[in-house]
């Protein structure tokens, strides 16, 4: 959003049997320049509904940071109206499963090129009887 | 033995074995870690792992296992 847009909210979480294991925090922050930026909270819930209005106080990227904490699905639903843009949040988990399929994959296949292109140069491994290997180097 | 080398010698180390249980935490875009734990016969581990996203290609950094205990 850019500094002064507005933006009405609701967002809701179904019915929870313990809305306080739902963590729920409205925040936004300026880009980051060199892993530096602002951050503010407006907003920190457990499960409970929440609606209003929001004007975004400078250009950045605004919404919720969400964590479910109990052992049951929920299904949030956020409707929004007003002016922002939609940025899409990556999928690091799957990602990173997706990774170590493409690992399993090309370890069987021999496929040397592609398993250089998914560890780094100064990789190391230590294993549980406390030496370290790297990728290409020997053990110490 | 180099990592590549038992790779491609077929051993199944912490990177391609099975998780039992996995846990994967983002720090920012380009950082993740993962925590698990596998089984590799005769042993299971406890075992974590670093990944580094570079020139947007997600590649394992370090990784640490430890024998799991009962």
């Amino acid at each position: 959003m850019k500094q002064g847009e507005t933006l009405v909210y609701h967002i809701a979480y179904g019915q929870l049997s313990d809305p306080a294991r739902m963590v729920s925090e409205f925040h936004g922050h300026t880009p980051q320049v060199d892993g530096v930026g602002d951050l503010m909270f407006y907003a920190k819930t457990g499960g409970q509904p929440q609606s209003g209005s929001f004007t975004a106080p400078w250009d950045g990227i605004h919404g919720w940071y969400l964590k479910n904490e109990s052992a049951a699905e929920v299904t949030v639903t956020l409707e929004l109206a007003g002016f922002y843009e939609l940025e899409e949040v990556p999928d690091v988990a799957a990602e990173i499963l997706a990774l170590r399929s493409r690992i399993a994959a090309a370890a069987e296949a021999n496929d040397i090129a592609a398993l250089d292109r998914m560890f780094a140069p100064d990789f190391t491994h230590t294993h549980a009887a406390g030496w370290t290997t790297g990728w290409r180097g020997s053990a110490r | 033995m180099a990592r590549i080398s038992a790779l491609i010698a077929g051993e199944i180390t912490i990177e391609v074995a099975t998780p039992d249980e996995i846990s994967v935490r983002a720090y920012g875009p380009a950082t993740a870690i993962a925590t698990g734990r596998s089984t590799i016969a005769p042993a299971t581990y406890r075992w974590t792992a670093v990944y580094v996203r570079r020139d947007g290609v997600w590649q394992v950094g370090a990784s640490h296992a430890s024998p799991a205990s009962r």
